[in-house]
């Protein structure tokens, strides 16, 4: 009863902060002395998803190496377009930040729909990658491929049919980029859902699916999914997906991982960006950051803004090329 | 057996009592409170449970729930206003029993209903788990498909007395479910350009415009006197149930609680698409089907038993293959994945007591939830004594704090206020607006399977007929068209005899 | 203070009572189907500039939507022409009364819906909910001072129980 009572108040008390802070737009502080109020990080994807269980697992540690506490928030819609959008409200500085990654400024700007999306890239400061997922190929088991070989022999005469999540999904474009390259005929099906797609596999209604490791975990585990290839240049060996070989081992270069970028409003002062990425890379590196990110079969990661930039380069090439 | 003791062992602790009773207190809140969601409680009480154990933030999750997907009923009974989509079936006998003074006895009806759907399907999933997910196996693409289709044949029954207004409103809330992005081409649809309607309409912020605030603008129809009901009256009320009336809901109740525990196991249909279904069959095989929509115990017992048997029938998916049926229970996927549990086909067998605890203990969530709502009815039934003066800003207060709160969004009201406007031009013209609701909870749904089946057989119809299963759908669907159809022809010679 | 209270009832009782006047019996079927028909007619024809398509296949984004505006647009038809042969065959036909004043209450209580949505934007939940309790209250004649009491504290208990101990956000 302790427990669940000192639970309710902690809550009140960091909600009643989330309220003073969530309206108020910050005004130009001295930078050393960034932050002086508390940091929100807003997530703009569901509750319960990798990014959110890294966002609020990472949050605890903000007093210690901000010295103000951070608030782990959600702000839904549109498949993070809207927070996105509602984040240019922000001055530079301010104490809000938010998570973007690949599908908010490479695909959404480059398929339908492009013209209902207000913000660009350049609106944002990179601060730090959160984390990398790969993405992995599986296949069902009774079809016995287990590498892009056999996956080569398979196709050589057969349309293959995979199944993703959401057409205009990361997952989509890899696919597609994936089999153009090996010269093998597609069938693109769109599920609700990695969830769903993954079990549409397993029932044999598709051949392959594209997930990520966690998503692909329990089928692979239980044997009715095998994994073909990661979408890496490192193969992958752990207890489930058990020496992968990676897609760049054949030669294979139109992939990308799943990032989840921490972002500042434009303008904001490379010391406030530098002053973040510093405790956040900190927190990264803590004990059970490391275990949360390998129960979530994710990587943590130490990308420059540079790298960052590339990376929404070079999926929008991909993009472009697999419309 | 032995997993079934270890999981006993599990669940027998204060905490895990205390946490689902927490829970269950708060879903009843959630879903009596229109805009208030089950999704939207679990998603603002989750980071709670990201500190508990396994089986505790299972039994507080649980507990909102199952408690959500009765509490909807409250709101539909007392004030004609859903507070779930799930319970708008209820509303439709739940409203015209509050207006014979019988509100107790609707609510009482609503709580042993939705108690008695909750158990029976915990206990499919305690027992029956296995067996149901291989059936859930063989259910693809073009069988949801036809269940879906096979759903809006329910439009000929919400539809009041017109058949073709009710095709007409059914396929206007059909379209409006198309607005937003298509999950099938990438594209979007009917957006003019504007963020907030990207990801479409949620069903909640329609529903709260076409029910509860398309009723407020409703109250311009009299000068509203101090409707004041007695509260001395509402105390008096003969909540007893007749022995004749406990005989007509047995059947309904568990044929309802079978079409529940059916239609949870295929992902994405959830809780409204069970209650409309188990309404419509309810009332086809009443002795008194005349009374369907004027105040029917039936209908109620019906609709609340099936909306509570989806809840354990959405976990034999997500446990057993780690598909989530409906976004709530999408969320509760994160909980088992931060406790290191990944759902599929090892789940029972490396953390069987885990498992164990977590099924037994959706049994007593379930008694739980009875008992509370027992209590609690008491409190909430005091509504209907408040003058509708009063009653009516509290409840616009409500619905446009959870409009808002859905996607902290000014926009999102002034969606429900279109909705609104639209339901009650609507009404003004004798269009059902029932039939608008169907249309949006199954259009996506239906036109997504519908699409990917043809995405899956290269273009090929056959794909419809391609499983014994397909087949059952496809026949059952020829049948009811043909019984609509038929009654129609039946009641137009009757009114041209009467007309004579 | 009261006179004056009273006098604007006067008032609007008197313009309530001209308005009553005007009554009007709508063929409710012909006039619903009418709507219907020009929303599905404006709809279709926002088709081809809101829903693009780059594919030939047979099924696109389109085919759903496009085949729901038909179908709204054939029914609403049917309708239509069921009253119209009615209508000149003298049979009778669904009918309702419309009274102006009802349609006029009906605006009033939107626009202090839309009064509400507004001032959202300005002054946060809990004022905009004093200020829509207090002309909701007015509008339905009340003059009982508890009233008022009552649904202020109803709107600051709302806003607080939202905020606080629900932890849902507020405008």
């Amino acid at each position: 009863m302790k427990k669940l009572f000192s639970i309710l108040m902690m809550s009140i008390i960091m909600s009643s902060a989330l309220f003073a802070n969530g309206t108020k737009e910050s005004t130009q502080s001295p930078v050393d002395a960034w932050p002086e109020e508390p940091v929100t990080v807003i997530c703009p994807w569901a509750v319960g998803g990798v990014a959110d269980l890294v966002n609020r697992k990472a949050a605890v540690y903000g007093q210690e190496l901000l010295g103000q506490p951070v608030l782990a928030t959600n702000e839904l819609g549109a498949g993070g377009n809207v927070a996105l959008t509602n984040f240019l409200k922000n001055e530079a500085n301010s104490y809000n930040l938010i998570f973007g990654g690949e599908g908010a400024f490479s695909i959404a700007p480059n398929v339908d729909g492009s013209e209902a999306i207000m913000f660009k890239y350049d609106d944002y400061v990179p601060v730090m990658n959160m984390y990398s997922a790969t993405f992995v190929m599986t296949a069902n088991a009774g079809l016995n491929i287990n590498n892009l070989d056999d996956l080569k022999a398979y196709g050589a005469n057969h349309t293959c049919v995979v199944a993703v999540n959401g057409i205009a999904g990361s997952e989509a474009f890899i696919a597609k980029a994936l089999f153009k390259e090996l010269g093998i005929d597609l069938t693109l099906v769109s599920y609700n859902g990695a969830n769903l797609a993954l079990a549409a596999v397993a029932k044999g209604e598709t051949e392959f699916a594209l997930s990520h490791q966690s998503q692909a975990k329990g089928a692979v585990e239980a044997g009715t999914l095998t994994p073909v290839t990661v979408f890496s240049d490192k193969p992958v060996n752990n207890d489930v997906f058990k020496d992968v070989k990676p897609a760049g081992e054949y030669g294979i270069d139109s992939y990308f991982p799943n990032t989840c970028f921490l972002l500042a409003r434009k303008g904001t002062s490379p010391e406030v960006v530098a002053k973040i990425r510093s405790a956040y890379l900190e927190i990264m590196q803590k004990e059970d950051m490391q275990k949360l990110f390998s129960q979530l079969m994710v990587e943590s990661s130490d990308w420059t803004a540079e790298d960052m930039n590339n990376h929404i380069e070079h999926v929008i090439q991909i993009v472009q090329n697999n419309k | 057996m032995d997993l079934f003791l270890q999981g006993s062992a599990l669940l027998f602790n204060v905490p895990n009592f205390l946490y689902m009773n927490l829970g269950l207190f708060l879903g009843v809140i959630f879903g009596a409170i229109p805009g208030l969601t089950v999704i939207l409680c679990i998603v603002l009480f989750l980071p709670f449970t990201y500190t508990l154990g396994a089986v505790e933030s299972f039994m507080f999750l649980l507990g909102i729930y199952c408690a959500g997907s009765y509490g909807g009923s409250i709101s539909a009974i007392l004030i004609k206003t859903p507070g779930t989509p799930h319970a708008a079936a209820t509303m439709l006998d739940g409203y015209p029993l509050t207006k014979q003074g019988k509100s107790m006895k609707a609510l009482k009806m609503a709580l042993i209903a939705s108690t008695f759907g909750g158990i029976f399907s915990a206990i499919v999933l305690l027992f029956f788990a296995p067996q149901v997910a291989k059936f859930a196996q063989m259910m693809g693409t073009p069988e949801y498909f036809l269940v879906c289709a096979f759903g809006l044949t329910i439009i000929a029954g919400v539809s009041g007395n017109n058949l073709i207004k009710g095709i007409i409103a059914g396929a206007f809330g059909l379209f409006i479910s198309t607005i937003g992005i298509d999950a099938m081409s990438g594209g979007t649809r009917f957006i003019f350009n504007n963020i907030n309607l990207y990801s479409g309409i949620a069903l909640v912020i329609s529903l709260i415009g076409l029910f509860a605030l398309s009723e407020v603008l409703a109250k311009s129809e009299k000068v509203v006197v101090d409707t004041k009901v007695n509260t001395e009256d509402l105390n008096k009320e003969n909540a007893k149930f007749t022995q004749e009336e406990k005989k007509s809901v047995r059947r309904p109740m568990i044929l309802s609680a079978i079409i529940g525990v059916i239609i949870g196991i295929i992902p994405g249909t959830g809780a409204s698409m069970a209650s409309f279904f188990s309404y419509d069959r309810a009332r086809s095989m009443s002795k008194h089907p005349e009374m369907f929509g004027k105040g029917s115990l039936e209908g109620i017992s019906a609709c609340e038993t099936a909306n509570n048997a989806v809840t354990g029938a959405t976990l034999i998916p997500l446990l057993t293959m780690g598909i989530p049926g409906d976004g709530s229970v999408a969320i509760m996927l994160g909980a088992l994945m931060i406790n290191g549990l990944t759902p599929g086909p090892n789940l029972f067998v490396e953390h069987g007591p885990i498992m164990y605890a977590i099924m037994i203990g959706l049994i007593f969530v379930n008694i739980f939830m009875f008992l509370q709502g027992k209590i609690l009815t008491k409190w909430f039934a005091k509504v209907i004594s408040v003058p509708v003066y009063l009653l009516t800003p509290i409840i616009v207060m409500f619905c446009f704090a959870g409009a808002f709160s859905v996607n902290s969004s000014l926009f999102d009201i002034k969606v429900t206020l279109v909705f609104a406007v639209i339901a009650y031009i609507m009404s003004k013209f004798g269009f059902s607006t029932i039939p608008v609701l169907l249309g949006l909870v199954l259009g996506t749904l239906t036109e997504e399977n519908f699409r990917r089946s043809l995405v899956l057989s290269d273009g090929k119809w056959d794909i419809f007929v391609s499983s014994p299963i397909c087949i059952a759908f496809l026949s059952l669907i020829i049948i009811t068209l043909v019984l609509i159809i038929n009654s129609q022809v039946k009641n137009s010679r009757k009114k041209g005899e009467n007309n004579e | 203070m009261k006179n004056f209270l009273d006098s604007i009832d006067l008032f609007i009782d008197n313009t309530g009572a001209k308005l009553e006047k005007h009554k009007m019996n709508v063929p409710i079927n012909i006039v619903g189907s009418i709507l219907f028909i020009v929303i599905a007619l404006v709809c279709l024809k926002l088709v081809p500039s809101q829903i693009r398509v780059n594919t030939t296949s047979q099924i696109t984004a389109r085919t759903f939507p496009v085949l729901m505006l038909q179908i709204v647009l054939l029914f609403s038809s049917v309708l239509l022409l069921k009253d119209i042969i009615s209508l000149i065959r003298k049979k009778e036909i669904e009918r309702k009364e419309i009274t102006l004043l009802v349609e006029v209450r009906a605006l009033i209580i939107l626009a202090m819906m839309v009064v509400f949505l507004l001032l959202l934007h300005y002054i946060g939940f809990i004022f905009s909910s004093i200020v829509f309790g207090i002309l909701m209250l007015f509008y339905f004649r009340c003059r009982k001072l508890s009233s008022y009491i009552i649904i202020c504290s109803a709107a600051i208990m709302i806003g607080f129980l939202f905020q606080y101990l629900l932890k849902v956000r507020l405008p």
